[in-house]
């Protein structure tokens, strides 16, 4: 039995590499790639729901569903990379101000219908964070939107793990008024007390462990801090930083609080003033996941300018567009439209602000994010030009499953509709 | 052995005191434990107890106190009531059904545990209400054993196994703290106000006893410092260490889902209360509680598909899910669709039991089932020589479309329910047609409008509230006297039940709304809009 086990073992391996996953084979589409450019009326193979091969008049392997896309669009399903659909109940801990032990992963509600509305749009990808209450927020989770899936399915277990701070008017003004922090210096100073308390808890365990080296009878360990210790991950490099901020002085804060304690900002959420502190992004690496052009909605998201992204993409700062509503969620890539005014973009590149970038802001780009021999096929398919409000999305495909598709929901609502229309009647 | 003797004496002379009558049940039909009734057979009840059993022929001799010829009729183990909230004071329940709940001093400084919705130490017993309505109603339908769960907190405190016509009201309970409650239902401004902060607090207790539990022993210049008991916090070292287990009341998905993650931190398997969506999920090997609801929850996406595929939902997917579960397993504990709806339970039983579900896997869900749970099996639960004579007899097989229970024996008394005869006076008066309402009562004014029909003198309808639907049941018009109760959902879940009687006289009827609480009555003056035909 036991030199049957290691068979076993690389049997069950290789049963749960085939498990993910549909087979399909599109025909004939308008292929965006981005590093072959776009390749007309070719056919796409996804095999076990990755990638096999995008080539000209591609052999069914064998029972091979089909599908036709002649005159459709095919680009890499959409990406949202901040976003709190699917989450229940409430999302922020306003109760307190340091919440890193809160985790959006045992929040997910996979019955949210906006899970579908954003199919509809051609989301394949969505990052899920804790509010805007906290300095320190609680952690956050990457999905896929299988709709109709468990919660754990949805769950993508590649991406980056990531952790939620908030600067400026939310955290200061979360409890009116009444408590600490009330300034965006308190901000700033909760946030740093924090990591203070996480380096004190770790020297503490790594006091006690050297004290109980070698001894038959040890000491008894420190408490065990949940809190303390994902902070630990933070500075630990094991977790990175996503931050909501509109200001450019505070941000420049945070990173100077990040270079103090040794921990990476994957990314600064909405930042209006980014353009101010352009260089400082490029050379620290920082993304940005912003609107394209949503501003004056409160005091500090007064001062913005949509042609600030020209800067900072001529800097090379990577910019990722988000909604942050599920409702702006559906049109993604109308927004990814205004980077070519706004932002000097190629329209590939300006493609790459909802797709390849924030894949990469997530840490997933091995995986997904562009339309790659050994990606998952995540693809969302438009019938026309994927940047243009005149195009629909027609077909939503997460790892070679469809997942959204125009033409059977169109089917199924004038049923509906008839049968309503019959009822009233 | 000694503490089981112990128990057992203290059970004789306290919990359970006895009746000192004996009686006959002959010529009755019993159900036996292999799930099938038995006719031609007598049960002799003795001091509180069975105490002999069997075929007509072995009939015992001598006299009783009382003698029943119950011919045709069926005699079944009383049924226990897994999951009630009522039998406590109404108040607002703390969190997300969002009474006011004041703020915490601030952000900075955390409130103690019982501040925050999680009290272990609270007693149910200090604060039982019972109620002559809610016991009539449980006896009258065959429940004399009813697992009261506080409703209010995070961690609420112990659940109390109650016998609530038990002679001696003060001493009634039979068991007390079978479970520890917990509801994932967060609080609106005081930590945790997210779902997953109740499992990150539950967490943050486990560390904190481990902690506490590792120096116990050290003197207190060693261990640095000096811990104050906190009876708050210890209540949960015998939830997360030891034997002790929650009741985890899920109301969803997420609920479930959280319920699995925080079950993984206790010793023991937690009993969960699921929701229909139980299948939804693959389910653990604890104990199982479920109401036997054939609705989906608010959440669900069977909830938000649409009005037509919601009921289609209600009628075929949940009840064909419940039936697979009970092929699946054999000990399920159903509970009433809602706290207190045994006539509901009743419905949806018969209707398992079209799908083709046994019979008595249904009655051990309400018998057996709950008894092994509650660990009171060698008192409760089966018609066996020695146990409690907790006994119902019913003048149809139990889940027989219209059967009826006459005769509940609890502790060996017999209360009787003899058939009320509806519409004893032919109706003088028809109150068919479309009414608006106003009514007057301490609860100030309000109005609503409602429809009814009067077709051989039962009376149905709908009662409109606030745009919410009430259907009218058990509707009747006697004479010129006029009564209904109706029920329906107000807000999200929460049901609302009120009764009307009342004389119809003129195109008007004047009477009485008794609402759920029984605390509010109002009289009520209503105007035809338009009436139905005169008598």
């Amino acid at each position: 039995m036991k030199k049957l086990m290691p068979c076993l073992w690389i049997l069950l391996l290789l049963a749960a590499l085939n498990l993910p996953g549909e087979d399909l084979l599109l025909r004939k589409g308008r292929f965006y790639t981005f590093d072959r450019g776009i390749l007309e009326g070719y056919d796409m193979l996804i095999l076990n729901g990755k990638i096999r091969s995008i080539a000209k008049g591609i052999v069914n392997p064998g029972k091979v569903p089909e599908r036709d896309l002649k005159g459709f669009s095919v680009v890499p399903g959409l990406i949202d990379s901040h976003n709190h659909i699917a989450l229940a109940g409430e999302i922020n801990e306003v109760s307190e101000n340091i919440t890193p032990e809160i985790d959006m992963a045992e929040q997910i509600n996979p019955d949210d219908p906006n899970i579908y509305y954003c199919l509809t749009g051609g989301v394949t990808m969505v990052h899920l964070l804790h509010g805007s209450a906290n300095p320190i927020g609680g952690r956050n989770v990457t999905v896929k939107l299988k709709w109709g899936e468990s919660a754990e399915a949805m769950i993508e277990r590649r991406a980056l793990p990531t952790l939620k701070l908030a600067l400026g008017e939310n955290p200061k003004t979360a409890t009116g008024g009444k408590s600490f922090p009330i300034t965006r210096m308190g901000v700033a100073a909760s946030i740093r007390t924090a990591f203070s308390q996480a380096l004190e808890y770790r020297k503490g365990w790594e006091e006690w462990r050297r004290e109980a080296k070698g001894r038959k009878k040890a000491p008894p360990s420190p408490k065990r801090n949940l809190r303390l210790e994902v902070l630990l991950e933070v500075l630990e490099g094991k977790r990175v930083v996503r931050c909501h901020t509109y200001r450019a002085e505070e941000s420049l804060e945070l990173m100077r609080i990040a270079k103090e304690y040794g921990f990476k900002i994957q990314g600064f959420e909405h930042f209006h003033q980014a353009y101010r502190i352009a260089d400082e992004l490029a050379k620290e690496k920082i993304g940005l996941s912003v609107f394209a052009d949503s501003w004056n909605y409160k005091a500090e998201a007064s001062e913005f300018t949509p042609y600030g992204f020209a800067l900072l993409r001529e800097k090379g700062v990577e910019i990722s567009l988000n909604s942050d509503l599920s409702e702006a969620m559906r049109r993604l890539n109308i927004e990814a439209g205004k980077m070519v005014r706004y932002a000097d973009m190629e329209r590939m590149e300006a493609l790459k602000t909802v797709t390849l970038n924030p894949a990469r802001l997530l840490g997933t780009d091995k995986y997904v994010g562009s339309l790659v021999v050994g990606k998952d096929a995540d693809l969302a398919v438009f019938d026309g030009d994927p940047l243009s409000p005149t195009s629909k999305c027609c077909l939503t495909i997460i790892e070679g499953k469809v997942y959204f598709d125009r033409e059977e929901d169109l089917r199924s609502r004038s049923v509906k509709r008839v049968e309503e229309k019959e009822a009233t009647r | 052995m000694v503490k089981k003797s112990l128990a057992t004496l203290l059970f004789l002379f306290f919990v359970l005191p006895l009746d000192a009558q004996s009686y006959l049940l002959k010529n009755v039909s019993i159900w036996t434990e292999a799930g099938t009734l038995q006719g031609g057979c007598f049960l002799l009840v003795k001091d509180g107890f069975i105490d002999s059993l069997g075929p007509m022929k072995a009939l015992p001799k001598g006299t009783f106190d009382g003698e029943y010829d119950l011919k045709d009729h069926f005699l079944y183990p009383a049924l226990i009531d897994s999951y009630n909230t009522g039998f406590q004071p109404s108040t607002a329940r703390k969190g997300a059904e969002g009474s006011e709940e004041a703020p915490g001093p601030d952000k900075n400084t955390r409130l103690p545990l019982e501040e925050r919705g999680f009290t272990p130490r609270k007693s149910l017993t200090e604060t039982l209400l019972l109620k002559n309505e809610d016991l009539s109603k449980a006896l009258s339908r065959g429940f004399t054993l009813v697992h009261v769960v506080p409703r209010e907190g995070i961690v609420g405190g112990r659940t109390l196994l109650l016998s609530p016509i038990s002679k001696n009201p003060k001493v009634n309970t039979v068991s007390e703290g079978p479970f520890q409650v917990l509801r994932l239902e967060p609080n609106s401004s005081r930590y945790p106000t997210t779902i997953s902060g109740i499992l990150a607090q539950i967490r943050e207790i486990k560390e904190e006893l481990l902690y506490r539990h590792a120096r116990k022993d050290l003197p207190p210049t060693l261990s640095g410092r000096r811990f104050p008991y906190d009876p708050e916090l210890e209540a949960f070292r015998p939830l997360l260490f030891g034997d002790e287990r929650f009741l985890l009341v899920t109301n969803n998905m997420v609920q479930q889902r959280l319920a699995e993650h925080i079950g993984k931190e206790c010793p023991l398997p937690p009993v969960l209360l699921l929701s229909p969506d139980f299948w939804r999920r693959p389910l653990p090997a604890s104990p199982l509680i479920l109401p036997l609801l054939f609705k989906p929850p608010l959440t669900s996406r069977y909830s938000l598909e649409g009005e037509e595929k919601k009921r289609e939902a209600e009628e075929r997917l949940y009840p064909e899910k419940f039936s697979l579960l009970f092929k699946e397993r054999a000990d399920i504990i159903l509970a009433p669709p809602d706290s207190g709806d045994y006539d509901g339970l009743l419905k949806n039983l018969r209707t398992l039991l079209k799908k083709g579900v046994q019979e008595k896997r249904l009655l051990d869900s309400l018998t057996v089932n709950p008894a092994r749970l509650f660990k009171v099996q060698d008192r409760y639960g089966t018609l066996e020589r020695g146990k409690v004579a907790d006994l119902i007899v019913t003048d149809r097989p139990l889940l027989e479309e219209k059967s009826r229970v006459t005769i509940t024996f609890v502790e060996g008394r017999p209360f009787e329910f003899p058939k009320v005869e509806k519409g004893d006076e032919t109706p003088k008066v028809d109150p068919s047609g479309n009414w608006s309402v106003k009514a007057q009562g301490s609860l100030g004014s309000f109005s609503f409008t409602m429809v009814l029909q009067l077709e051989k003198g039962n009376l149905t309808g709908q009662l409109f509230y606030q745009g919410k639907r009430f259907d009218i049941t058990e509707g009747s018009v006697s004479g010129d006297r006029v009564s209904f109760s109706a029920r329906g959902t107000l807000l999200g879940d929460q049901i609302m039940e009120l009764t009307f009687q009342g004389r119809m006289a003129d195109k008007r009827i004047e009477g009485t709304l008794s609402l759920d609480e029984g605390e509010e009555s109002l009289s009520l003056v209503a105007n035809p809009e338009t009436l139905g035909g005169e008598m």
